[in-house]
């Protein structure tokens, strides 16, 4: 098994073990951003990255997983509009990490597009709210690389750790 | 870097099937024949003296230096084919696309292109997602063919697609309901390819329903084999798609130096 490293901050409202050799940017945290990359490019010169962003919520914000798939059909239009060659293959609600031992439920969505230095790329996100924040995990590599990418996306969001932002 | 005529390359031709035929003959691809002169249906000249036009040199070079084909098929339960054909080479993709008066529009575009052109030619796109852990139905082994072939009329398919619903009803209540209402289309993507090493072969099945997808596989035993329905994302039908054809090695083998 790779080396890990434990990505976790008192603002950040997750925790979870990622390889070692990733590259994490907190800068943008204030924002509600975190950016973590690998450390070398995959196929056609692409380097994957995993982008969290998290805001807090109020209590007119459900925290039902249908809730929550509502909110992002909203946004597909506008994810369709700023994509190139956007292909949406997945919507439904999902799981997406644990608070304690309980599972959170939320919404996943897959979709392929191409990028700006035109290449191929996949889109796996997922998206849920819990202990008063909607974070949102998106991870994006090389479609021709999908057979690593898309099981290593999958297990990162099943073993996320919920932990709340102190 | 690969070189074509300074000429600003033409990405679209449309031709006759027939005419898809002479082209490749016409370019030595099938049994090498004399075709002194090949244009378009649209008047456009593509070949000539057995060479690509200078304006055509890119997508001809696509057809005749392919070394991949991947078929796509998507069924209904009519029998209604929506057929796309893809080729890959060194110089790109090129695609053919019936259209409704018969003819054959071929395309060349980047090989980028491919996978939006795949998910377009299987009608991929989300669907409800089944319940998770659930055990793959066992399916007789010819069924799946059984589902495309109306060679026979319209009662092997139907019956085929109500085999299916029987097996899968207890995983998929809705897909099941689909099934047996028409609702259901069969995709196929089958692909050959230059790998390097004699060649390589890949086939993926699926029925596609509104209410979701049913992932078909074979499990090799060691004696026989199990032909199993499955219901998956449509975005697992994808990755198992993906994963199936040419690989980044093998492109970088057909576009790097020889």
């Amino acid at each position: 098994m790779d080396v890990t490293q434990r990505l976790e901050h008192p603002r950040f409202a997750a925790a979870l073990e990622i390889p070692q050799r990733w590259e994490v940017d907190l800068s943008g945290l204030d924002d509600g951003l975190v950016i973590v990359g690998d450390d070398r490019p995959w196929s056609m010169g692409f380097v994957p990255t995993v982008v969290f962003t998290q805001a807090r919520l109020g209590e007119e914000h459900s925290t039902d997983p249908a809730a929550v798939l509502e909110s992002q059909r909203l946004v597909e239009t506008t994810i369709a509009e700023q994509l190139r060659d956007h292909r949406p293959l997945h919507l439904d609600v999902d799981t997406f990490g644990f608070h304690g031992e309980q599972q959170v439920h939320g919404v996943m969505r897959v979709a392929s597009y191409t990028t700006a230095e035109a290449v191929p790329v996949m889109m796996h996100q997922w998206v849920a709210r819990c202990v008063g924040v909607e974070l949102s995990m998106t991870v994006t590599y090389p479609t021709v690389d999908v057979l690593t990418w898309s099981e290593g996306g999958w297990s990162l969001a099943n073993t996320l750790e919920w932990t709340g932002v102190s | 870097m690969e070189q074509h005529s300074a000429m600003e390359q033409r990405s679209t031709a449309r031709l006759s099937a027939e005419q898809v035929d002479q082209l490749a003959a016409a370019l030595g691809w099938l049994e090498p024949v004399t075709v002194p002169e090949l244009r378009d249906l649209d008047g456009q000249l593509l070949v000539s003296d057995g060479r690509p036009a200078p304006e055509y040199d890119r997508l001809m070079r696509s057809f005749s230096e392919q070394r991949a084909v991947i078929l796509v098929q998507r069924v209904d339960a009519q029998g209604h084919e929506q057929n796309t054909t893809i080729r890959l080479s060194p110089h790109g993709m090129l695609w053919h696309e019936l259209q409704n008066d018969g003819a054959v529009l071929l395309r060349g575009a980047a090989g980028g292109t491919l996978y939006p052109v795949l998910i377009d030619g299987l009608g991929l796109g989300p669907r409800p997602a089944p319940a998770r852990g659930v055990v793959p139905a066992e399916i007789s082994k010819n069924l799946m063919m059984r589902a495309v072939d109306f060679s026979q009329g319209p009662d092997s398919p139907a019956a085929a697609r109500r085999e299916a619903a029987a097996a899968v009803r207890g995983q998929a209540a809705q897909i099941a309901d689909s099934l047996v209402a028409g609702r259901a289309d069969v995709v196929v993507l089958a692909a050959e390819w230059d790998d390097g090493a004699g060649g390589a072969q890949a086939r993926l099945m699926g029925l596609d329903t509104p209410d979701g997808m049913l992932l078909h596989s074979v499990e090799r035993r060691f004696l026989g084999e199990k032909h199993l329905l499955e219901p998956a994302p449509a975005w697992v039908f994808w990755h198992m798609a993906v994963g199936s054809l040419p690989g980044a090695e093998d492109i970088a083998r057909w576009t790097g130096p020889a």
